[in-house]
């Protein structure tokens, strides 16, 4: 049974929206979370900058977070397409579901610990700071929400037999090799000073990263072409049907 | 033992073991200077890496975009390796 | 089972794109770290040459030598495979799951060498990339590993063989890029001074 595309077109298209705007733009640009500072900075200089830029902090967090909401509803139309290829009990998208509110809450949680960071600009260095290293190991470290997720989608593009399946099979294969390339993250808090595993670092932060976004914009695309492709299709279809000569 | 002898990837497995005893003694006892000792190790490796690919991973077999760029990974790979250790 | 017979000829099947651009992908994180090893140690030359010294390297060469070995029984594994040869095949796999099991406990020897010697994963830049490269593989030994185990019934009928030849392929192909970063890891951190 195929799912009605329209409203999941105008909700997906929706929710991107706002997660570029809310949260990109927040935790890049308002807030200047990202990318992350270095894990050796000194305390002084981590209490500085939440003095100093108290104001921009807190609104770009609280845009974030509000962004992070949005990334909910993108999950669950990829959930739609799974359960569309399973037989049975939906697992992969029951499973691919709840991984994305484990994602999406382990990328707010940290905004919170920031902001309280950032509330009493008179509270004591050693507090800031550490609160300062507690967002950063919470957003940094954990990448088996997304993994999993990726994992499900991945499995069940494999095991899709249809004729026309939602992805490619390359696709599935690229988004297992980008779930395993995320479990470096767990060996964020090894390292206090930068390098390739810390929290700044070239594999846990930006490969880490940019891998998933980059899955995510390649997956985007298919979709909208899947779609597109599929309404010309039901719309040719409709027209023949239309028409008594054909 | 004569089925060994006819097996193309028995032979494979020969010289892939030949180049590494090769690399063995060179680490070992051939006294070269140690960049070049280096250098030559890391060509060695990179020759192993491609006859891996070519005759167990079959790349002939596959089609045209991906033999390119495996040839392009081993060339492109060997190259920046050697050059940053060998700066 | 006349189906079968037909396919006795042992072509080599095509092999799928997805898993090139998987093993490519494996790849280039892999050259990233070859490229993070040559940085780190020519901004740290002492460091690197200490912590070489104390590397055991009959043990890496005796992973390398195993794995080599290790590759030459999946490559066999698939060609039986491709032929429906049921007792090659079973032989070869668990010829390919002994060595990687023996790759794993020397590894595991080697790594308690150096934890009992107070080294650890951020004890300085050597051994970061050095427990970091090696343990990274050593998990897509493990994965590879799995990979076989999963494998190794398909070698129960000839019927079996045939339906599971894409995953079989797919294996043999992951157990190589398995072998071949080894043998870039092998000369770059034990052996190139």
């Amino acid at each position: 049974m195929i799912t009605d595309r329209t409203p999941l077109i105008i909700v997906a298209a929706i929710s991107m929206v706002m997660v570029m705007l809310l949260y990109v733009v927040g935790m890049f640009v308002i807030a200047g979370f990202l990318p992350p500072p270095p894990p050796e900075m000194s305390q002084a200089d981590v209490v500085a900058f939440y003095q100093n830029n108290h104001t921009s902090i807190i609104a770009g967090l609280t845009m974030a977070l509000v962004g992070t909401g949005f990334m909910l509803p993108l999950c669950i139309i990829g959930s739609v397409f799974l359960a569309e290829s399973e037989q049975g009990f939906p697992f992969f998208a029951v499973m691919q579901a709840l991984c994305a509110v484990v994602t999406v809450l382990f990328t707010a949680f940290p905004n919170f610990i920031w902001l309280a960071a950032a509330f009493r600009i008179d509270r004591s260095p050693e507090l800031i700071a550490l609160l300062h290293d507690l967002g950063w190991i919470m957003w940094a470290t954990p990448s088996w929400g997304f993994a999993f997720q990726l994992i499900c989608v991945g499995v069940c593009g494999l095991r899709d037999k249809r004729p026309q399946p939602f992805i490619p099979r390359w696709m599935s294969y690229l988004a297992l090799w980008v779930a395993i390339g995320m479990s470096y993250t767990a060996l964020v808090p090894f390292y206090t000073s930068s390098g390739p595993f810390a929290w700044n670092g070239l594999f846990s932060f930006w490969i880490a990263f940019f891998s998933p976004i980059f899955w995510i914009a390649l997956v985007t695309v298919m979709i909208i072409r899947n779609v597109a492709r599929s309404s010309s299709i039901t719309e040719s279809t409709m027209e023949s049907a239309k028409d008594p000569s054909s | 033992m004569n089925h060994f002898l006819k097996d193309k990837l028995f032979w494979v497995l020969l010289i892939l073991l030949a180049i590494t005893l090769l690399s063995w003694q060179i680490f070992f006892s051939v006294g070269f200077e140690a960049k070049t000792t280096g250098i030559l190790l890391l060509v060695f490796a990179f020759v192993k890496v491609q006859i891996i690919i070519s005759q167990y991973m079959e790349l002939n077999n596959a089609i045209l975009p991906i033999r390119v760029t495996f040839w392009l990974w081993t060339i492109a790979v060997a190259g920046i390796s050697i050059g940053m250790y060998g700066r | 089972m006349n189906r079968c017979a037909e396919t006795k000829a042992a072509t080599p099947a095509p092999s799928e794109t997805g898993m090139w651009i998987f093993i490519l992908a494996d790849m280039c994180i892999f050259a990233l770290y070859f490229f993070v090893f040559a940085w780190d140690k020519s901004q740290h030359p002492e460091q690197f040459i200490q912590g070489q010294a104390t590397l055991n390297t009959t043990l890496g060469g005796a992973n390398m030598i195993i794995l080599l070995v290790s590759s030459f029984f999946m490559a066999t594994a698939v060609h039986a495979a491709r032929q429906l040869d049921v007792a090659r095949y079973r032989h070869s796999i668990r010829l390919t799951l002994l060595c990687g099991s023996a790759f794993l406990v020397i590894k595991g020897f080697e790594y308690s060498e150096k934890l009992n010697a107070g080294f650890h994963v951020a004890s300085n830049e050597f051994y970061r990339d050095y427990f970091t490269f090696t343990g990274l593989h050593a998990l897509h030994v493990i994965t590879g590993l799995c990979l076989l185990a999963y494998a190794l019934p398909f070698g129960a009928n000839g019927n079996l063989l045939h339906q599971r030849a894409r995953f079989i392929e797919n294996s043999g192909l992951y157990w190589h890029m398995v072998d071949l970063l080894w043998v870039v890891l092998f000369a770059l951190i034990y052996l190139v001074p």
